[in-house]
């Protein structure tokens, strides 16, 4: 029997300032707090990454935000063109800058 | 009783009698009204669908970006949607008219008078998700756009309210009003590179012209690549991560998406392009799409 090695794939996307990082074992979301479907949201623009499908949003145990996309979902935005992350559990986070600290757009 | 309202302060404060606003549009008002504001109503559920929000000071800002963005198309619904709205807030409605007859706003608050309506009568509505499908409405503020639709005015006030109220803004993107009135001759670099926000750095860089303000940074290029260049100011120090005052690197970069340049700060340790695009992208090293 040929032997398979099970390798998970780490695919992460950006959509301009927003990172969206491939993570695993994120447990049940049953019980954590949920969040909308506006990823982030611009405080000069007003313009913001939107989730729309089937896609969840939730803070973890560590206060990060997470996204479960369990089908069909896009990431949508104003300006910046579409992305279509696969099923799986992504870790959001911003772009930073020097001195760390998360950008401001 | 008819209220009028000409401020979203006012309308909310009419409202909500809580801090936390959460209203649910369900009803549609007779007639040939009802079609156009089912449209509304699908537009916002399309388009919009805010998470509870609590009313707070930025309440307008937030808002009316939201608005302007979708300026063209609120145009094309204000013309079907002659008079009115509705909506229900803890039982209570309130339905905006716009270019009614006192004796038309009195039908309307017969049709719903058992019901604790309230009846506002504006010129302009604005309806906005607001909550969960609050629609608000604004008295028309004086605009000035740029041909594509975005909210910008180079010299002054690209918006200003009914009460006074002055928002400075350069081609859809808020700005601070030193930015959006000084002569882009006689702006200060400084200010421009120690602005927070990316977007308003960015308008700050372009209203400059990149190339004059490079200069003026006595910027010497480190490291270029297609849409990045590690830039290193000579002549300029900023505070760095301990509190000392450090030299400073930008890593200069295009959006793909939108073609517009944009300056981040990176650490003044870094030579190459591809450590400081792992430092800005939290040492996230490769993307599935990038965008």
């Amino acid at each position: 029997m040929e032997n398979v090695k099970v390798v998970k794939e780490r695919k992460n996307y950006r959509q301009g300032d927003v990172i969206l990082k491939r993570v695993f074992g994120q447990g049940d979301d049953k019980y954590r707090k949920k969040l909308g479907n506006i990823l982030a949201k611009g405080e000069a623009t007003g313009h913001s990454h939107k989730v729309i499908g089937q896609a969840l949003s939730f803070v973890n145990d560590s206060g990060e935000t997470i996204l479960r996309v369990v089908g069909p979902c896009e990431i949508v935005h104003e300006e910046h063109k579409t992305i279509t992350p696969e099923v799986g559990d992504y870790l959001m986070t911003k772009q930073r800058e020097y001195p760390d600290k998360k950008i401001v757009d | 009783m008819i209220e009028k309202y000409n401020t979203i302060e006012d309308l909310i404060e009419s409202v909500s009698s809580e801090r936390t606003v959460s209203c649910l549009v369900d009803k549609c008002l007779p007639g040939t009204l009802s079609e156009a504001f089912n449209q509304s109503r699908q537009w916002f559920h399309n388009n919009v669908n805010w998470n509870k929000v609590q009313v707070q000071n930025n309440l307008i800002h937030s808002l009316f970006n939201l608005w302007l963005k979708n300026y063209k198309m609120k145009k094309k619904l204000i013309s079907k949607l002659e008079t009115a709205l509705e909506v229900v807030q803890k039982g209570r409605k309130v339905i905006a008219c716009m270019k009614k007859t006192k004796d038309e706003l009195d039908q309307y608050e017969k049709l719903f008078d058992k019901e604790n309506t309230k009846v506002g009568r504006c010129w302009f509505w604005m309806p906005v998700d607001y909550g969960k499908n609050i629609l608000v409405i604004l008295k028309k503020p004086k605009m000035y756009f740029a041909t594509n639709g975005d909210l910008h005015k180079d010299g002054g006030p690209a918006l200003i309210t009914n009460k006074g109220r002055k928002f400075w803004a350069l081609n859809g993107v808020l700005v601070p009003q030193w930015l959006a009135e000084t002569p882009a001759g006689s702006l200060p670099i400084k200010p421009i590179l120690e602005l927070s926000n990316v977007q308003q750095r960015a308008e700050g860089f372009k209203k400059m012209g990149w190339a004059k303000a490079l200069k003026a940074l006595n910027a010497r290029v480190v490291a270029s690549d297609n849409y990045y260049e590690l830039l290193r100011l000579t002549n300029i120090k900023l505070l760095g991560e301990f509190g000392a005052m450090e030299s400073v690197q930008l890593l200069k970069m295009v959006c793909p998406s939108t073609g517009i340049s944009y300056a981040l700060r990176v650490p003044p340790n870094i030579r190459t392009i591809k450590n400081a695009l792992n430092y800005i992208n939290n040492d996230v090293v490769s993307f599935a799409e990038e965008v």
